[in-house]
């Protein structure tokens, strides 16, 4: 075996072992709010947000529910993308503290197998 | 001697590379706790189906669930009650029994403690509407 053969068979192992390594980095979808999945959060900071992200592979949100809990009461708007249409911003601007507020039956696509996931909802609680 | 070497290099290079990328691949799968209601962990369900669960379940990882709080819009009003296993209570279920169409029903706060090291974690909120 000479050495061309050598460095040959070590590029291969190197290519097909970094090809292996590489291959399960598509973890599946993670949607986030501003890179959160939940917490405590103030209401200037929720307004500034306008769409949920989803990162993971190639994926886009098909649909979600947005719902505030307010002194005893639930108001829910359904949406048909990741975006924050005015009435959510509107329902985002009438929270008070001790709220909270849910994004939940969050559909993302597979934009590759056309497959519909329902994410873990995301809750915060209004400081 | 050169070629020996490079053989060891080759040989070391690749273990390495396996040993790595088994690694990366280990740390994808284990060890992270999914909490759901009967495989589910939200949506539309319904109001039978919710009544045939228990508790909730946790998987992937030693992880035990040691609290919840459980809130409905099954009543009026939104209805919290507080659990401090994975189980659910009477006073849950009887709640649960009362959901219409189009209640919301909110497994939150769910707080986890991983066994070996006693240390806690939140895990995401589980929400249905019943249907």
């Amino acid at each position: 075996m000479n050495k061309k053969q050598l460095f040959l068979i070590f590029v291969f192992f190197i290519a097909s072992t970094f090809v292996y390594s590489q291959s399960g980095n598509n973890i599946g979808p993670v949607v986030r709010f501003d890179g959160k999945s939940g917490g405590n959060i103030t209401k200037i900071d929720m307004l500034k947000v306008d769409s949920l992200t989803v990162t993971g592979g190639t994926y886009s949100i098909l649909s979600f529910t947005f719902s505030v809990s307010n002194e005893g009461k639930l108001k829910e708007i359904n949406a048909i993308s990741g975006k924050f249409s005015p009435k959510i911003k509107n329902l985002i601007a009438s929270v008070t503290p001790g709220s909270k507020v849910y994004i939940e039956n969050i559909k993302v696509l597979d934009k590759q197998t056309k497959k519909i996931f329902i994410e873990p909802s995301i809750l915060f609680t209004i400081k | 001697m050169k070629q020996q070497l490079l053989l060891i290099f080759v040989f070391i290079a690749v273990v390495a590379n396996c040993t790595i990328a088994q690694k990366q691949n280990d740390n994808k799968v284990s060890g992270y706790p999914l909490v759901s209601f009967d495989g589910s962990i939200g949506g539309n369900i319904a109001k039978a189906d919710l009544l045939k669960v228990d508790s909730l379940t946790v998987t992937g990882g030693d992880f035990s669930i040691f609290s919840f709080t459980f809130t409905t819009t099954a009543v009026e009003n939104l209805t919290e009650i507080s659990s401090s296993s994975c189980k659910f209570s009477p006073e849950i279920k009887n709640l649960i029994a009362s959901a219409k169409l189009g209640s919301k029903v909110f497994f939150e706060n769910i707080i986890l403690i991983h066994n070996p090291t006693k240390s806690t974690m939140h895990a995401p909120a589980i929400i249905f509407t019943v249907e």
